[in-house]
């Protein structure tokens, strides 16, 4: 059962806060069982960044994505309907998450014990 | 009831630190408890004691103080995002060998596991984002 | 029930269409601006904050429930969870 849900929202680029928002989720998985949901803008951060190494403007923190199972997180999921809108599904992805239906992504809302958004 | 409060939202750009004062506010004046609020991303800057805004303005950073004085609230900053804004309290001052700590009185420093704690024991978490 | 919070007219179009029929939706901050822009009579879902209606010079949308922080709060108390978009 799903103890934390984490929605996250936040495009990667102008802000921290996508970055910030998935320690958060880090910080979750040592505490309890957790899922990822990335919706809207929040999908943009699974495109395989190209950043250069030496440049050091931001940090390559979707890198940790490709971690998330040795996190034992293993619900990641990613909205259909903002995939569609944001042209994903022929992109070059960091990883793949589990793609839910709006019916789908109201269902694991109802099996989470809370939700955090982000 | 017992809440969670995940306040994320910059106190000049943003207006979740005031709605989530609000909320804060109703939700004691009906007898449900707050077991914690959590300040992370931009929200942690409402705790520079070095802020000085015209006196005409709401100081947003006293009314959080004295709300948390008169609940004994437990006002948490998440130490990552703390450190990144330039918030510190004496010992992180003292650890990165800066030449003074900004804490304001009221808040306390500590790690993203307050969050979580906060959000498993609570019965509803409410976030405020961005 | 679900409660989903919207504090944006942005987050509103990018994820107004989540809330399911049984759910309610609560405009905030500056998403109160959108009862200016939009019918929103039909969707009687819809609530909106009023101290954040008065604090932009707004006034009650006629046909629309506009509620208190109070209120907000039994709302909360009310929904399994609060979702808050704002982007």
């Amino acid at each position: 059962m799903t103890e934390l849900l984490f929605i996250l929202s936040h495009p990667p680029g102008a802000s921290v806060y996508a970055q910030e928002a998935f320690d958060a989720a880090l910080a979750g998985s040592a505490f309890s069982n957790i899922a990822i949901l990335f919706v809207g803008a929040g999908c943009l951060q699974l495109i395989q960044p190209k950043l250069a190494v030496e440049a050091h403007e931001r940090k390559d923190f979707q890198r940790g994505f490709k971690a998330l199972a040795d996190y034992d997180v293993h619900d990641v999921y990613g909205c259909e309907d903002s995939f569609k809108q944001f042209g994903l599904h022929n992109q070059a992805l960091v990883i793949q998450p589990t793609l839910l239906t709006r019916v789908d992504i109201s269902a694991r809302l109802k099996g989470a014990q809370r939700v955090l958004c982000f | 009831m017992n809440f969670a409060l995940n306040i994320q939202g910059s106190p000049y750009t943003s207006n979740s630190l005031w709605s989530a004062l609000h909320f804060a506010q109703a939700c004691l004046n009906e007898g449900h408890c707050i077991h914690r609020v959590f300040f992370y991303h931009d929200a942690v800057l409402v705790a520079n004691a070095l802020q000085a805004p015209p006196q005409d303005e709401m100081n947003l950073t006293t009314a959080w103080q004295t709300l948390g004085q008169n609940f004994e609230l437990d006002l948490c900053l998440c130490v990552a995002s703390c450190l990144r804004r330039g918030i510190l309290n004496d010992s992180e001052a003292q650890r990165f060998e800066k030449t003074a700590s900004n804490l304001a009185p009221g808040f306390n420093i500590s790690g993203l596991g307050q969050l979580i704690e906060a959000s498993l024991v609570s019965d509803r978490v409410i976030s405020f984002g961005a | 029930m679900m409660l989903h919070t919207f504090n944006s007219s942005d987050a509103y179009r990018l994820h107004g269409h989540r809330p399911s029929a049984t759910d309610l939706i609560l405009l905030i901050e500056d998403a109160v601006f959108i009862t200016t822009q939009q019918d929103l009579t039909q969707d009687h879902r819809i609530r909106v904050l009023r101290e954040d209606l008065a604090q932009r010079g707004l006034p009650e949308p006629r046909a629309i429930t506009c509620i208190t922080y109070t209120d907000w709060v039994r709302l909360t108390v009310e929904s399994q969870h609060c979702l808050t978009w704002t982007r």
